[in-house]
């Protein structure tokens, strides 16, 4: 890739859109996985009495075993929005992107 | 059938030292191999017909598959990624079948069966790993790769420098991912299908050798996926079943666990394998990084056309993953309220037939009888299949490609000598793999598996992440993050509880905690930044104005080369 098409791209309105909704996306996304992955691991490496809490109350079934259900939900949900939907979104920018581009080398 | 009464609750004192080690090996069959050391030969399994009636069927299916893949494997690109031409749905289902290994379905369910509910953070780090590899690697790879992430981190560093380092570190992962799973797999087959351990690990190897060298990727992407499709089936009928069993009352199934497990309501709690805070977070640091740094998971991700089916296909491979995950938990705590003291499944000591792995086998019988029993055991050898394909192409790729074409040809090479290279290398891993799957045959291999998992947290995940990710990397840094990784992975390992204290007998280790990523992973992010930052040279201030035009590939794909179709 050439120097000035380089500092054109980078200048391109659609591609300064496309990089920073991409960014955005990825950083709520990488923190909602975090923020579960986390307090999961912080809970059960620092406060395990919570870990093991009977969910409902009486029952033999313990916090731990939910948890690990809501971070595998969570792992499915996350990755079914940022593929499918945000992903699309993102994927049609850059469409236009790479068409704008086309057209100004022609 | 209802043997609660003559249930003995008694573990033997070597069936759960297997397990113990088995858990610390979770991510390779390598430790299953522990388990069948202690069990006695006449703990083979009884012959059974529709176990081998079903595998010849996957092997005759999976053959005709590779003669099929080889007419149509012409070109380097085509050996390594099937020519980008795999659909997202159906690399979702091979990634899933190349990272679902026997450990997954054997190890966590033993895992808890052992050690209750510790066994489950696993399944957690593994489902905090995948939406990460997801968000963050699976476009970038794509967009800036072409057959290995070596291509990825020597994007706008010096592949001179880079390549040897990165493939070296790689080709560590690979091989001792590789010996695991084959010693694992050897007495796994020699006691489901009750075929001599060198039989075995032969045949194994020549399978594996035959789908690779002949059918490429394509052959590997099928076998796979096809494994795929029977593990998650068989997974699932034996979940209902379960259920069945228990009139569909989940709530009966741990209730019954714990008044049947030796550790009664302790194995409910937390603590009973990670037993300080740090190993909990160790646990997680490995998973995380581990899964990140893995080369052959990351190779399928070139398998497709573009950025976007590569985000598909990690989707779809992160949703067959975690219900495959909640199968297991479910089954794991099934097992414990099925098998625990079932007289039909232990000896006369207490000590259970087969080795502590055998735990889903047991309770596929307990439910399924003989039938589903021999389904299960010919998808846990056609697991073992897919893993080592993918193994041994990713170890191939990164010989040929990155080694003989980056390094010693130095690029002038033509595509019919690195094809030829690639092959020879296939070859290569199956005498390696025959080799040292004999001479490890007796011994403990737990910490060959979890060294690999190390290196590729510390050696290879770090750079990938920063290489993808920060302007100021250069090359320098690069080395010096693979080398401290690399180094630190390793010494950690040997002065750990797993060789000290587990082979060399002594009271004490060095380093006390099983993974050394706690310590190796944040000292290779910080030796990558520190020798970036200081690295004041010309060619350093070139890498980082290169990171303009790696980002705009990166985010877009222009330029990338066009797939072909299957």
């Amino acid at each position: 890739m050439q120097t000035d098409q380089i500092a054109r791209i980078n200048n391109n309105r659609s591609f300064l859109l496309l990089t920073r909704k991409r960014k955005q996306t990825k950083i709520v996304m990488v923190s909602l996985t975090m923020l579960v992955f986390l307090l999961i691991h912080i809970g059960w490496a620092f406060f395990p009495a919570l870990i093991n809490l009977r969910v409902p109350e009486n029952s033999a079934i313990s916090l731990g075993v939910w948890l690990t259900v809501v971070m595998i939900l969570t792992a499915i949900v996350l990755s079914g929005y940022y593929s499918l939907v945000s992903g699309s979104k993102l994927d049609a920018l850059n469409r236009q992107l790479i068409d704008e581009l086309k057209h100004e080398q022609q | 059938m209802n043997n609660n009464d003559s249930r003995q609750v008694t573990f033997d004192s070597r069936s759960k030292l297997g397990s113990y080690l088995i858990f610390i090996g979770f991510l390779s069959a390598s430790s299953l191999s522990v388990a069948a050391e202690s069990a006695p030969a006449a703990d083979t399994q009884p012959i059974n017909l529709s176990a081998i009636a079903i595998f010849a069927a996957f092997v005759a299916v999976t053959m005709a598959i590779t003669y099929w893949a080889a007419k149509r494997t012409t070109s380097n690109s085509d050996f390594y990624t099937a020519g980008g031409g795999i659909p997202a749905w159906q690399n979702g289902i091979a990634i899933s079948g190349d990272f679902l290994s026997a450990a997954t379905l054997l190890g966590i369910t033993s895992g808890i069966y052992a050690m209750g509910v510790d066994g489950l953070t696993i399944i957690i780090g593994t489902l905090g790993a995948w939406p990460i590899v997801l968000f963050l690697v699976a476009e970038r790879l794509r967009n800036l790769g072409r057959f290995t992430f070596i291509d990825v981190v020597s994007f706008r560093l010096s592949a001179a420098s880079i390549r040897p380092l990165a493939a070296v570190a790689s080709l560590f992962v690979l091989i001792f991912y590789l010996i695991a799973q084959l010693v694992g797999a050897g007495k796994l087959i020699q006691l489901l299908f009750g075929l001599d351990y060198i039989t075995a690990i032969i045949s194994v190897s020549l399978l594996m050798v035959i789908y690779v060298a002949f059918g490429g990727m394509l052959a590997a992407t099928w076998v796979q996926f096809i494994k795929a499709v029977l593990l998650v089936t068989g997974g699932t009928v034996l979940c209902f079943l379960l259920l069945k069993h228990f009139d569909f009352s989940i709530g009966r199934i741990f209730t019954e666990a714990i008044q049947l497990h030796p550790l009664r309501e302790e194995m409910m709690d937390a603590g009973i394998w990670l037993k300080d805070p740090i190993s909990v977070l160790s646990v997680g640091v490995t998973l995380v990084f581990g899964f990140i740094g893995l080369p052959h998971i990351l190779m399928r991700l070139f398998t497709v056309k573009d950025a976007a089916d590569s985000r598909k296909s990690a989707f779809y491979a992160i949703s067959i993953i975690g219900y495959f995950q909640l199968l297991i938990l479910l089954i794991g705590f099934g097992a414990v309220a099925l098998i625990v003291g079932n007289s039909n499944y232990h000896d006369a000591s207490g000590a259970m037939i087969g080795g502590g792995n055998m735990v889903v086998l047991h309770i596929t019988h307990f439910l399924g009888g003989d039938f589903l029993l021999g389904f299960i055991a010919a998808v846990t050898f056609a697991t073992i299949l897919a893993v080592v394909a993918g193994l041994t192409i990713s170890a191939a790729a990164t010989i040929a490609h990155d080694l003989y074409a980056g390094v010693i040809a130095k690029g002038r090479t033509s595509e019919r000598s690195e094809m030829r290279v690639s092959r020879l290398s296939v070859i290569g891993m199956g005498l390696i793999a025959v080799v040292f799957g004999i001479i490890f045959e007796h011994q403990n291999v737990v910490f060959i598996s979890n060294l690999a998992m190390a290196i590729a947290a510390s050696a290879n995940a770090p750079v990938l992440l920063m290489a993808m990710y920060w302007r100021g990397l250069t090359t320098r840094g690069a080395c010096a993050g693979i080398l401290v990784g690399l180094v630190l992975s390793v010494l950690f390992i040997v002065l750990g509880p797993q060789v000290m204290v587990d082979i060399m007998g002594m009271e004490k280790a060095f380093y006390p905690y099983t993974y050394p990523t706690v310590v190796s992973v944040p000292m290779a992010f910080l030796a990558i930044w520190y020798f970036s930052k200081t690295d004041t040279s010309q060619s350093a201030a070139a890498e980082r104005r290169a990171y303009d035009e790696q980002f705009i590939v990166s985010e877009t794909g222009i330029g990338i080369s066009k797939a072909s179709s299957h």
